[in-house]
């Protein structure tokens, strides 16, 4: 499995985050362990690092990994991440998912992120 | 194969912006070439269809969990729905954007015979009187 194209430091292309401002990804003993970063609210700064469930290949060949799906736990909410290389960015879609009770909406975010290595 | 439709815990959101039928701009696609988007009570329910000849095959009605822009949101614009499909799990997320409905699928091969596969296809909407047939 060739994950090479996903692995390091990927920054946001705008200013104007939804969610994410920046994720570390990580190859580990056969994983992608990926991290994430956010600012304010409900968010932590830091979403520490997951290994990624699993992997997907957009090419015919299934030569090189190009998409995850990752999941994390904070608190009051849980988010699926789904990421694909398109181009060079990696496009990040992701799936709030409240369980707090609280009287907000279960919400989704689609960013996207060049690599900074 | 069908799975019980469940409502979801926490806000409602509108899901009108996402209900009807939606076909493949790809006529030519050999993953998923039309998608139905129906009420089921206060959430909504998704139905596939695969390319395959000579009929699209039905893959069976699945509740999809409704997402908003943000967190004060009531109008749902994005979903995401899951579909077990023996050897395959097949996940589905998608969002409306000026009027298309955007659909990337994660295709897990549970028994590693083939790599895990992602797509993205794009998908409008048909007027209603062409909507799905009984």
């Amino acid at each position: 499995m060739d994950v090479a194209n996903l692995i390091g430091r990927w920054r946001k292309t705008n200013d104007g985050s939804q969610a994410i401002h920046a994720l570390e990804i990580n190859e580990a003993e056969g994983s992608l362990v990926v991290r994430a970063f956010s600012e304010g609210e409900p968010w932590p700064a830091d979403w520490d690092a997951v290994r990624a469930e699993s992997l997907y290949t957009g090419a015919a060949d299934g030569a090189a990994e190009s998409a995850f799906m990752a999941r994390w736990d904070l608190g009051p909410l849980d988010v699926v991440m789904q990421a694909n290389l398109n181009l060079g960015l990696l496009v990040v879609a992701c799936f709030h998912r409240f369980k707090d009770g609280s009287a907000r909406a279960d919400r989704f975010t689609r960013e996207f992120f060049y690599h900074a290595d | 194969m069908s799975t019980p439709v469940t409502e979801h815990r926490g806000v409602t959101l509108d899901p009108s912006a996402l209900l009807g039928t939606w076909r493949n701009t790809n006529a030519a696609s050999r993953g998923i070439v039309r998608i139905d988007l129906e009420r089921a009570g206060s959430a909504i329910a998704l139905r596939a269809f695969g390319a395959d000849e000579p009929e699209p095959c039905n893959w069976g009605r699945v509740p999809a969990r409704m997402y908003g822009d943000r967190f004060d949101a009531n109008q749902a614009l994005a979903l995401d729905a899951t579909y077990n499909r023996g050897l395959l799990e097949v996940h589905l997320q998608a969002n409306v954007k000026t009027g298309v409905l955007v659909v990337a699928s994660f295709t897990r091969v549970l028994d590693g015979s083939s790599a895990n596969r992602y797509t993205r296809e794009f998908y409008y909407r048909l007027p209603e009187r062409e909507g799905p047939r009984p």
